[in-house]
């Protein structure tokens, strides 16, 4: 067992050099992510109209924590080029190594997306502080030191979830030579229907009962639902059998999908 | 200038033939960029659903605003963003070679060498948008109007290239700078906002500092809010002032190009 966990920490620890070698490069990245927050925050600032006013069951406060959150649970969760990077690897041949080698490709995968995950966001929380600071007067995150904990389990949860349906999309490089605009057009509906534009909630109630069926609400909008304080009792727990509910089936999933695109795939290269 | 007008034909004519040879991708590229177009119309929808006006601009006026962005920003696309995007893979690898032995100014070779087809069809579904929110708004434009439109939204694709341009120079000294491209989609963002939204330093700086509110802004306002006067011909400047640092600042990046490999 020590030996199979001693494997994959050596993968992270190299995943942590990979980013360290283009490190300006990664800088600039995390610091060009800060951008939208500002617009975020005038674009809903004019929403608003004047500080006392509340929209949808929302004050400016409660607007602009999901928005900072938002920013958090990206840097914590969700994937960067992982997929991008799995269909290169699939495409250009470089999988055959792991066929041969008694290592499991998706655990692969799965330690360096944590790398990534965790250098990504070494490097936020300083930025992230600094704007927690300036603007200490508009946050309403959950008093609640429980809520905290739960919000962390379902962050942990949104991050295998987001891994997952990566991992499957970029699968399809097996059977397509060019993954990358189903890519973008499956990531465009989570940005969409996840919550990455505007809280679920404020949506008609018959279609966020809809949405609240996918998947895709448990990548971003139930983990800062959560963090906000969102939630009943019942919808907390509803929502975390989802949210554990999409993790097994798209693990089940990626297994399905590799043991078929293996039997599919033409090893080139060298 | 006409050696240079028959040689973006001749590249546009190239980039057609190769972009068709992919059909299927072509459309599926489509499709990517309408779906994160219909994404801001989502937004609009919600907002407006909540309130009827947004910092002085309801829906329609809103739906001009993000079509007209969405018009600039496809015109950069069309034109200058692969190329944009390219050139940091060009530093590292060396192939900005080819560019320096061509008979042509570099920065044009680099700047217009591949045009993005895909961009032409989103371009037009922006434009149907914007014309749509025209009708409903019940707006007839003057034909000086319409021209002045046409030239800010050129002038707003100018701006996303002088300020992309000098990003991707810093890739002379900055090995990989794909962090740089990517992070300038986070600055599409800012031009579908209304401008009025903003206050303060921030607006200053995104009006002349990173002039984004620029962009979409002021083509919207000519026709929705009747814009006219002084400040129009201080867009056209400040562009002029962008674009030639821009092309300065590349010009003095080039001189640090190493090239790669033998």
């Amino acid at each position: 067992m020590d030996a199979v966990f001693s494997k994959y920490f050596r993968v992270m620890n190299i995943g942590f050099q990979n980013t360290f070698v283009y490190r300006w490069n990664f800088l600039l990245r995390v610091l060009f992510s800060f951008i939208p927050l500002m617009g975020t925050f005038f674009l809903w600032g004019a929403f608003f109209g004047e500080p006392s006013a509340r929209i949808g069951g929302y004050a400016f406060q409660g607007m602009i924590s999901y928005f900072l959150g938002l920013i958090l649970l990206d840097s914590l969760a969700s994937p960067t080029e992982d997929d991008l990077q799995i269909a290169g690897e699939i495409r250009d041949g470089l999988i055959n190594q792991f066929l041969l080698k008694p290592m499991d490709y998706l655990a692969y995968r799965f330690s360096l997306f944590w790398s990534y995950r965790i250098i990504y966001t070494a490097t936020t929380i300083l930025p992230v502080l600094i704007a927690l600071f300036v603007m200490r007067d508009y946050l309403a995150f959950s008093g609640r030191v429980e809520m905290w904990g739960l919000a962390l389990l379902s962050t942990l949860l949104s991050a295998t979830l987001q891994f997952l349906i990566a991992y499957c999309s970029a699968l399809l490089a097996f059977w397509v030579l060019e993954v990358s605009a189903p890519i973008f057009i499956l990531f465009s509906v989570e940005y969409m229907v996840g919550g990455h534009m505007f809280p679920l909630d404020l949506l008609p109630d018959r279609l966020y009962r809809v949405v609240m069926w996918t998947p895709f609400a448990y990548e971003y909008w139930f983990p800062l639902g959560v963090f906000l304080g969102r939630f009943g009792q019942d919808e907390l727990l509803d929502g975390f059998l989802m949210q554990i509910g999409w993790c097994a089936v798209f693990l089940g999933l990626a297994r399905w999908l590799w043991s078929r695109g293996i039997r599919h795939y033409t090893a080139v290269g060298g | 200038m006409t050696r240079y007008l028959k040689l973006a034909v001749a590249l546009f004519r190239y980039s057609l033939g190769r972009e068709l040879m992919f059909k299927a991708n072509l459309i599926l590229w489509v499709v990517v960029e309408f779906l994160w177009f219909a994404i801001q119309l989502a937004l609009v929808e919600v907002i407006y659903s909540h309130v009827r006006e947004l910092a002085g601009w309801n829906k329609y006026e809103m739906i001009l605003l993000i079509g007209t962005s969405h018009v600039a920003q496809q015109l950069f696309q069309f034109v200058f963003m692969v190329n944009c995007i390219d050139l940091p893979e060009n530093v590292r690898t060396g192939k900005l070679d080819f560019f320096l032995l061509q008979p042509a100014n570099t920065q044009f070779l680099a700047s217009i060498r591949k045009f993005d087809v895909g961009a032409l069809v989103n371009g037009s579904i922006g434009l149907a948008f914007a014309v749509y929110a025209i009708w409903k708004l019940d707006i007839h434009p003057s034909a000086l109007q319409i021209i002045l439109y046409a030239a800010l939204v050129a002038n707003g694709a100018l701006i996303h290239y002088a300020l992309m341009l000098a990003i991707v120079t810093l890739s002379f000294w900055i090995v990989r700078a794909q962090g740089l491209v990517y992070g300038y989609y986070n600055l599409f963002q800012i031009t579908r906002i209304p401008r009025d939204a903003f206050k303060g330093a921030v607006k200053l700086f995104f009006m002349f500092g990173l002039p984004m509110l620029v962009v979409a802004n002021y083509p919207a306002e000519v026709l929705a809010k009747g814009l006219w006067g002084w400040s129009i011909l201080g867009v056209f400047v400040l562009t002029f002032i962008f674009v030639a640092l821009a092309s300065a600042w590349f010009r003095f990046g080039l001189r640090f190009y190493t090239s790669a490999s033998s």
